[in-house]
Protein backbone atom coordinates (compact mmCIF):
# COMPACT_ATOMS: atom_id res chain seq x y z
CA UNK A 1 0.00 0.00 0.00
CA UNK A 2 1.72 3.12 -1.10
CA UNK A 3 -1.09 6.04 0.02
CA UNK A 4 -4.01 6.14 2.05
CA UNK A 5 -5.98 5.80 5.71
CA UNK A 6 -5.60 2.61 7.49
CA UNK A 7 -8.18 2.08 10.00
CA UNK A 8 -7.83 -0.47 12.96
CA UNK A 9 -10.42 -0.93 15.25
CA UNK A 10 -8.89 -1.20 18.55
CA UNK A 11 -9.20 -1.64 22.24
CA UNK A 12 -9.38 1.39 24.83
CA UNK A 13 -6.98 4.53 23.86
CA UNK A 14 -6.29 2.55 20.68
CA UNK A 15 -2.71 3.65 19.06
CA UNK A 16 -0.30 2.23 16.85
CA UNK A 17 1.04 0.72 20.24
CA UNK A 18 -2.24 -0.60 20.94
CA UNK A 19 -4.37 -3.94 20.53
CA UNK A 20 -6.95 -4.67 17.72
CA UNK A 21 -10.66 -5.55 19.22
CA UNK A 22 -12.05 -8.96 17.98
CA UNK A 23 -15.28 -7.06 16.60
CA UNK A 24 -15.41 -3.39 14.61
CA UNK A 25 -18.70 -2.56 15.01
CA UNK A 26 -17.74 -2.95 19.21
CA UNK A 27 -14.73 -1.35 19.30
CA UNK A 28 -14.01 1.64 21.55
CA UNK A 29 -12.08 3.21 18.83
CA UNK A 30 -10.20 3.47 15.56
CA UNK A 31 -7.32 3.90 15.13
CA UNK A 32 -5.99 5.78 12.09
CA UNK A 33 -3.02 5.49 10.16
CA UNK A 34 -1.63 7.46 7.03
CA UNK A 35 0.69 6.18 4.94
CA UNK A 36 2.82 8.29 2.28
CA UNK A 37 4.87 7.08 0.16
CA UNK A 38 4.49 3.55 1.80
CA UNK A 39 5.88 5.48 4.97
CA UNK A 40 3.63 5.78 7.91
CA UNK A 41 3.04 9.62 8.40
CA UNK A 42 0.22 10.33 10.92
CA UNK A 43 -1.33 8.22 14.08
CA UNK A 44 -4.50 9.51 14.75
CA UNK A 45 -7.66 7.87 16.95
CA UNK A 46 -11.42 8.18 16.40
CA UNK A 47 -13.99 7.38 19.00
CA UNK A 48 -16.70 4.52 17.80
CA UNK A 49 -20.04 5.43 17.51
CA UNK A 50 -22.62 3.02 19.74
CA UNK A 51 -23.46 -0.52 18.45
CA UNK A 52 -26.79 -0.92 17.21
CA UNK A 53 -28.87 -4.23 16.24
CA UNK A 54 -28.77 -3.79 12.27
CA UNK A 55 -26.52 -0.49 12.56
CA UNK A 56 -24.01 -2.17 10.61
CA UNK A 57 -23.86 0.68 8.41
CA UNK A 58 -23.38 3.55 10.97
CA UNK A 59 -19.48 2.56 10.88
CA UNK A 60 -19.43 1.83 7.19
CA UNK A 61 -20.43 5.54 6.55
CA UNK A 62 -18.37 7.37 9.98
CA UNK A 63 -15.10 5.32 8.05
CA UNK A 64 -15.85 6.26 4.76
CA UNK A 65 -16.65 10.24 6.00
CA UNK A 66 -13.23 10.01 7.61
CA UNK A 67 -11.21 9.50 4.33
CA UNK A 68 -10.53 5.65 5.16
CA UNK A 69 -9.42 3.74 2.32
CA UNK A 70 -8.56 0.51 4.39
CA UNK A 71 -9.71 -0.85 7.17
CA UNK A 72 -8.14 -4.64 8.70
CA UNK A 73 -10.37 -6.66 10.93
CA UNK A 74 -10.17 -9.92 12.38
CA UNK A 75 -13.59 -10.64 11.15
CA UNK A 76 -16.75 -9.33 9.78
CA UNK A 77 -20.54 -9.82 8.48
CA UNK A 78 -21.42 -10.27 5.22
CA UNK A 79 -23.15 -6.62 5.16
CA UNK A 80 -20.94 -4.38 6.79
CA UNK A 81 -18.33 -6.13 4.20
CA UNK A 82 -20.26 -5.20 1.55
CA UNK A 83 -21.01 -1.88 2.81
CA UNK A 84 -17.43 -1.36 3.09
CA UNK A 85 -16.73 -2.48 -0.38
CA UNK A 86 -19.39 -0.73 -1.90
CA UNK A 87 -18.32 2.81 -0.32
CA UNK A 88 -14.84 2.21 -1.96
CA UNK A 89 -12.50 0.86 1.69
CA UNK A 90 -10.94 -2.46 1.07
CA UNK A 91 -10.78 -4.77 3.83
CA UNK A 92 -7.85 -6.51 5.00
CA UNK A 93 -8.19 -9.68 7.65
CA UNK A 94 -5.80 -10.51 10.12
CA UNK A 95 -7.29 -13.43 12.56
CA UNK A 96 -3.42 -13.99 14.29
CA UNK A 97 -2.57 -11.32 15.83
CA UNK A 98 -3.58 -8.63 18.64
CA UNK A 99 -1.60 -6.07 18.06
CA UNK A 100 -1.70 -3.36 15.65
CA UNK A 101 1.39 -2.47 14.34
CA UNK A 102 2.65 -5.52 12.92
CA UNK A 103 -0.88 -5.95 11.04
CA UNK A 104 0.09 -2.29 9.68
CA UNK A 105 3.17 -2.75 8.51
CA UNK A 106 2.33 -6.63 6.83
CA UNK A 107 -0.73 -4.10 5.20
CA UNK A 108 1.68 -1.78 4.04
CA UNK A 109 4.32 -3.93 2.64
CA UNK A 110 1.71 -5.82 0.88
CA UNK A 111 1.57 -8.88 2.94
CA UNK A 112 -1.93 -8.48 4.49
CA UNK A 113 -5.14 -10.65 2.31
CA UNK A 114 -7.88 -8.84 1.62
CA UNK A 115 -11.73 -10.80 3.33
CA UNK A 116 -12.86 -12.52 0.60
CA UNK A 117 -16.62 -13.19 1.24
CA UNK A 118 -16.60 -16.64 1.70
CA UNK A 119 -14.58 -15.49 4.75
CA UNK A 120 -17.60 -13.48 6.45
CA UNK A 121 -18.47 -14.40 9.70
CA UNK A 122 -21.66 -13.84 12.15
CA UNK A 123 -21.94 -10.96 14.74
CA UNK A 124 -19.69 -11.90 16.91
CA UNK A 125 -17.00 -11.30 14.29
CA UNK A 126 -13.55 -13.17 14.87
CA UNK A 127 -10.96 -13.27 17.46
CA UNK A 128 -7.51 -11.18 16.49
CA UNK B 1 -41.95 8.96 5.46
CA UNK B 2 -40.72 5.57 5.08
CA UNK B 3 -41.90 3.20 2.28
CA UNK B 4 -41.77 -0.69 3.06
CA UNK B 5 -41.68 -3.05 0.65
CA UNK B 6 -43.53 -6.86 2.31
CA UNK B 7 -42.10 -10.04 0.78
CA UNK B 8 -44.42 -13.23 2.15
CA UNK B 9 -46.58 -16.06 0.59
CA UNK B 10 -49.82 -14.69 1.61
CA UNK B 11 -50.44 -10.80 1.77
CA UNK B 12 -52.24 -11.84 5.13
CA UNK B 13 -49.76 -12.25 6.83
CA UNK B 14 -49.46 -8.63 6.84
CA UNK B 15 -52.93 -7.65 7.64
CA UNK B 16 -52.44 -5.92 10.87
CA UNK B 17 -48.96 -4.71 10.29
CA UNK B 18 -50.45 -2.55 7.29
CA UNK B 19 -52.67 -1.13 9.15
CA UNK B 20 -50.21 0.06 12.26
CA UNK B 21 -47.98 1.19 9.41
CA UNK B 22 -50.65 3.31 7.88
CA UNK B 23 -51.32 5.14 10.75
CA UNK B 24 -47.71 5.78 11.43
CA UNK B 25 -47.85 7.24 7.72
CA UNK B 26 -45.81 4.39 7.00
CA UNK B 27 -46.58 2.94 2.99
CA UNK B 28 -45.99 -0.40 1.79
CA UNK B 29 -46.24 -2.42 -1.12
CA UNK B 30 -46.36 -6.19 -0.92
CA UNK B 31 -45.23 -8.89 -3.17
CA UNK B 32 -45.26 -12.83 -2.90
CA UNK B 33 -41.81 -13.74 -4.58
CA UNK B 34 -38.53 -13.22 -3.89
CA UNK B 35 -37.20 -12.26 -8.06
CA UNK B 36 -40.48 -9.97 -7.65
CA UNK B 37 -39.10 -8.23 -4.36
CA UNK B 38 -35.54 -8.37 -5.94
CA UNK B 39 -36.92 -6.65 -9.23
CA UNK B 40 -39.37 -4.09 -7.12
CA UNK B 41 -36.02 -2.94 -5.38
CA UNK B 42 -34.38 -2.43 -8.24
CA UNK B 43 -36.52 -0.13 -9.66
CA UNK B 44 -38.09 1.78 -6.70
CA UNK B 45 -36.72 3.25 -3.29
CA UNK B 46 -37.82 1.70 -0.59
CA UNK B 47 -36.32 2.06 3.17
CA UNK B 48 -36.35 -1.16 4.03
CA UNK B 49 -38.37 -4.89 2.96
CA UNK B 50 -39.47 -7.82 5.71
CA UNK B 51 -39.93 -10.73 4.67
CA UNK B 52 -40.85 -14.27 5.50
CA UNK B 53 -38.20 -17.15 6.20
CA UNK B 54 -39.19 -19.15 3.27
CA UNK B 55 -40.71 -17.70 -0.30
CA UNK B 56 -41.55 -20.20 -2.90
CA UNK B 57 -38.65 -18.92 -4.84
CA UNK B 58 -35.79 -18.88 -2.45
CA UNK B 59 -35.31 -18.49 1.76
CA UNK B 60 -35.11 -14.72 3.32
CA UNK B 61 -31.99 -15.22 3.78
CA UNK B 62 -31.54 -15.55 0.26
CA UNK B 63 -33.11 -12.78 -0.80
CA UNK B 64 -31.30 -10.70 1.83
CA UNK B 65 -27.73 -12.06 0.43
CA UNK B 66 -28.84 -11.16 -3.08
CA UNK B 67 -29.89 -7.82 -2.18
CA UNK B 68 -26.88 -6.70 0.13
CA UNK B 69 -24.91 -7.88 -2.48
CA UNK B 70 -26.19 -4.72 -4.33
CA UNK B 71 -27.19 -2.30 -1.93
CA UNK B 72 -25.51 -2.88 1.48
CA UNK B 73 -27.15 -0.05 3.19
CA UNK B 74 -31.11 -1.39 2.60
CA UNK B 75 -32.46 -2.84 5.77
CA UNK B 76 -34.58 -5.72 6.48
CA UNK B 77 -36.41 -7.39 9.06
CA UNK B 78 -37.68 -11.42 9.10
CA UNK B 79 -40.67 -12.84 10.51
CA UNK B 80 -39.87 -15.80 12.08
CA UNK B 81 -40.84 -18.23 14.82
CA UNK B 82 -36.93 -19.21 15.78
CA UNK B 83 -36.26 -18.30 19.19
CA UNK B 84 -34.02 -15.39 19.79
CA UNK B 85 -30.36 -17.69 20.09
CA UNK B 86 -31.53 -19.49 17.01
CA UNK B 87 -32.41 -16.14 15.26
CA UNK B 88 -28.88 -14.86 15.81
CA UNK B 89 -27.50 -18.15 14.35
CA UNK B 90 -28.93 -18.11 11.51
CA UNK B 91 -28.78 -14.45 11.01
CA UNK B 92 -25.99 -13.20 12.18
CA UNK B 93 -24.00 -11.00 9.82
CA UNK B 94 -26.53 -9.95 7.48
CA UNK B 95 -27.48 -6.79 9.88
CA UNK B 96 -30.97 -7.71 10.03
CA UNK B 97 -32.91 -4.97 11.80
CA UNK B 98 -35.15 -7.24 13.91
CA UNK B 99 -37.14 -10.31 13.99
CA UNK B 100 -40.89 -10.20 14.03
CA UNK B 101 -43.41 -12.63 14.47
CA UNK B 102 -44.82 -14.32 12.05
CA UNK B 103 -47.40 -12.80 12.09
CA UNK B 104 -46.46 -8.89 12.96
CA UNK B 105 -49.09 -6.33 14.37
CA UNK B 106 -49.81 -3.37 16.20
CA UNK B 107 -46.64 -3.68 18.91
CA UNK B 108 -43.64 -4.97 15.83
CA UNK B 109 -44.78 -1.19 13.67
CA UNK B 110 -43.97 0.67 17.46
CA UNK B 111 -40.82 -0.88 17.84
CA UNK B 112 -39.61 -0.52 14.29
CA UNK B 113 -40.48 2.67 14.15
CA UNK B 114 -38.14 3.43 17.51
CA UNK B 115 -35.69 0.99 16.21
CA UNK B 116 -35.46 2.72 13.59
CA UNK B 117 -35.06 6.04 15.25
CA UNK B 118 -32.34 4.92 17.49
CA UNK B 119 -29.98 3.95 14.74
CA UNK B 120 -30.87 7.29 12.99
CA UNK B 121 -30.06 8.72 16.44
CA UNK B 122 -26.68 6.60 16.41
CA UNK B 123 -25.70 7.75 13.14
CA UNK B 124 -26.14 11.49 13.86
CA UNK B 125 -23.80 13.39 11.15
CA UNK B 126 -22.53 10.86 9.41
CA UNK B 127 -25.55 9.25 8.18
CA UNK B 128 -26.38 8.96 4.63
CA UNK B 129 -29.16 8.63 2.35
CA UNK B 130 -30.11 5.22 2.09
CA UNK B 131 -33.36 3.10 0.07
CA UNK B 132 -31.68 3.80 -2.99
CA UNK B 133 -32.89 1.60 -6.08
CA UNK B 134 -30.39 -1.12 -5.87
Amino acid sequence: MKSGRIAVPSNGQGGLDGTRAGHFGHCDVFTFIDVEDGEIKEVSVLQNQEHAQGGCMVPVNLLSDNRVTALIVGGIGMRPLMGFKQVGIDVYHDDQRAEIEPVVKDLIAGNLAEITNDQVCGGGGGQV
Amino acid sequence: MIHVLLVSREKSVFKELETAFSDNKITTEWTDTAEKALSMLSKEKFDLFITEEQLPDMTGRNLIEKVLFKNAMMDSVVLSALSHKDFHEAYEGLGVLMQFPVVPGKEQARDLLDHINRIARIAGQTSKPKGEPI
